[in-house]
């Protein structure tokens, strides 16, 4: 026998209570796994390319638009490598829940600021670029409608009407595109802004943004400055960001997502501390006696208040592992729903060394007083032998 | 000294000189005993009686070091352990005494084995050191069959024994037994004395046993009596 057959033996002694304090710990971990992985999907500072390309929007937000000259000014700056007009198309296929993320673009200059987020074979890419109705579709999203090179697809605008005051554009399939990170999005389009904007009956020569690869990233700021600047007395002024600020700032629209998730994680973590805290100190009392022998034996105070801790740990670890286990599940399920929505919905490793630092303290906060406690403990009156 | 091996009741192995203790209950001092002197050699099965109040456990408690006199000399086996640390106490526990309780006191959640084991797990042996020890330490008290036995699967009797068994596992030198009979019927009582009889004749360890059976002291070398924290007489086994 081992130390730690005594500390396993005694914390599963009363395997209901052991079994509710695990509970506990769990619930609080799975809370913690699972907002942490939706605040890090809402995090575009950790995507790929986001902190080297800069996006110009409307100061109002991207919602609003801006006249197409922007993107060609834009395009004259000094540091400006490569730039691009976008265009949202708030569109659906056949019935308006089949909603479809699209995008009207400047083909060449779009896929060449797109390559660490789309893949496209030379063949696809050539034809996308060379069909004016042409349509480059996510792999996931021809899967699901069953979309084929070369077919005609009609889609129908919920904001946009054409010259003929139709809804339905029609555009070709011209090319299928696959994510170039696992977890991104292939359920999104983009069609040619030229053969977009030459219908439209209203909005005419009006994008969202541009987007902008600089040639040093470290002038960055000051041509940000300098666009923003050229804009700032004018009907449509604008903020110019990197994309994982911009995406920042979206998110402050619906409040900041990180302190809703810390507020939710720090609420159940105060409530598992004072439970399991509460359940320990109980639980040391109850084995005063016990306590008494073993001093008696001659176990000294610090190994009396290691078993005591080693007990805590064990229950605190494995509500931590089985906290996390389901949370990696339902993160899992998530992340495959919301591919669309929230591509890159994954635990990471910096969720998972979080979680361990919670373990941690969460083992000294609910530990510290009955690991004392124990430690403290009177022989003569532990043994009720005075 | 080689384990249970006998050794031979030729000098003291407890030294008690003007021993005194009180307690503080409340604003009041309450003496227990004051300069209280007694010697017990080597190898002897003492008993210990006396009324409630009159000490015994107090005495037991101090000769066990898990509390402390206000003065005096209390040696055991030559060593001073009146002005021990807390840690040194812990480690001299550790080392030279071997404990019974009126209740048992095992622990639950162990089976009989792990329970005889728990004092060797403060001593640096291998695992194989381990197991023949508790192996021999269950035979001695004729338990070696109930080894998986959890204590709730064993009667009041089979408890203490095992009991006996980890106060005799790691060889300490002093075995302290309050009243160990206290909770047992006659027949189970009867055992555990046989086995505290067969640890001071056949092992030589020096035993100390507060009872209020007088059956039970018959089975001890000397009976001594304490009133009011005094010793008034000492019957010797015949």
């Amino acid at each position: 026998m081992r130390e730690t057959t005594l500390v396993r033996r005694n914390a599963l002694r009363n395997p209901v209570r052991m079994l509710l304090m695990v509970g506990c710990i769990a619930v609080a971990f799975l809370i913690f796994g699972v907002l942490s992985a939706v605040a890090t999907a809402f995090r575009l500072e950790d995507q790929p390319g986001g902190h080297e390309r800069m996006m110009v929007v409307n100061r109002n937000g991207f919602q609003q638009t801006l006249p197409i000259a922007y993107a060609r000014d834009v395009a004259r700056q000094p540091n400006v490598a490569v730039s691009s007009p976008v265009r949202m198309a708030l569109v659906y296929w056949r019935q308006p829940k089949d909603i479809v993320s699209a995008v009207m673009v400047e083909p060449e200059t779009y896929l060449d600021l797109s390559k660490d987020v789309v893949k496209v074979a030379d063949e696809d890419r050539a034809r996308f670029v060379a069909t004016r109705d042409g349509l480059l579709v996510g792999r996931a999203l021809a899967e699901r409608y069953g979309w084929k090179r070369g077919d005609q697809v009609t889609l129908q605008s919920f904001t946009d009407l054409r010259e003929d005051g139709s809804r339905a554009w029609r555009f070709t399939v011209a090319g299928i595109y696959t994510a170039a990170q696992p977890g991104g999005s292939e359920l999104a389009m983009a069609g040619h802004f030229a053969y977009y904007n030459e219908a439209l009956l209203t909005g005419r020569d009006r994008i969202n943004w541009v987007l902008v690869q600089g040639r040093d990233l470290a002038a960055n700021d000051a041509m940000a400055r300098t666009i923003d600047a050229g804009y700032a007395n004018s009907a449509a002024a604008t903020r110019t960001q990197s994309e994982a600020a911009l995406g920042r700032a979206f998110l402050s629209q619906i409040g900041d997502l990180m302190l809703i998730v810390r507020l939710i994680v720090g609420a159940a973590f105060v409530v598992i501390l004072c439970v399991v805290g509460n359940t320990l100190i109980f639980m040391v009392g109850e084995r005063t006696g016990e306590i008494g022998v073993l001093k008696t034996l001659g176990f000294s105070r610090l190994r009396v208040a290691r078993i005591f801790a080693g007990e805590v740990a064990l229950i605190a670890v494995a509500g931590a592992v089985a906290g996390m286990s389901v949370a990696a599940l339902i993160v899992s399920a998530l992340g495959t729903a919301l591919k669309d929505v929230l591509p890159g919905m994954t635990m990471g490793a910096s969720t998972l060394a979080m979680a361990a630092g919670l373990v941690a303290l969460l083992i000294l906060l609910t530990g510290i007083l009955p690991v004392l406690q124990a430690g403290r403990v009177n022989i003569v009156e532990a043994l009720g032998r005075k | 000294m080689n384990f249970m091996q006998r050794v031979p009741a030729v000098d003291n192995l407890i030294d008690i000189v003007d021993l005194s203790k009180s307690y503080r209950r409340g604003s009041t001092e309450v003496p227990i005993f004051d300069k209280l002197s007694l010697s017990i050699e080597r190898g002897r099965f003492v008993a210990l009686m006396g009324p409630s109040g009159s000490g015994k456990t107090t005495l037991l408690n101090l000769l066990a070091g898990i509390d402390r006199p206000n003065s005096g000399m209390l040696a055991v086996d030559g060593e001073r352990i009146d002005g021990y640390s807390e840690s040194g106490l812990t480690q001299w526990r550790a080392n030279t005494l071997g404990f019974i309780f009126q209740f048992y006191n095992l622990m639950p959640m162990l089976t009989a084995a792990q329970n005889v084991e728990l004092p060797l797990l403060l001593h640096r042996m291998s695992a194989k050191e381990r197991r023949r020890r508790v192996d021999t330490a269950l035979d001695v008290v004729g338990l070696a069959d109930r080894a998986r036995h959890r204590p709730r699967e064993l009667s009041g009797g089979q408890q203490q024994r095992v009991a006996i068994a980890r106060a005799l596992v790691a060889d300490p030198k002093l075995i302290l037994a309050d009243e160990p009979t206290g909770d047992l019927d006659r027949p189970s009582a009867n055992a555990v004395l046989e086995i505290l009889r067969l640890l001071a004749d056949e092992l030589g360890k020096t035993i100390v046993m507060v009872t209020h059976d007088p059956v039970a002291a018959r089975a001890a070398d000397l009976t001594l009596h304490l009133e009011k924290g005094r010793f008034v007489n000492e019957a010797v086994a015949a």
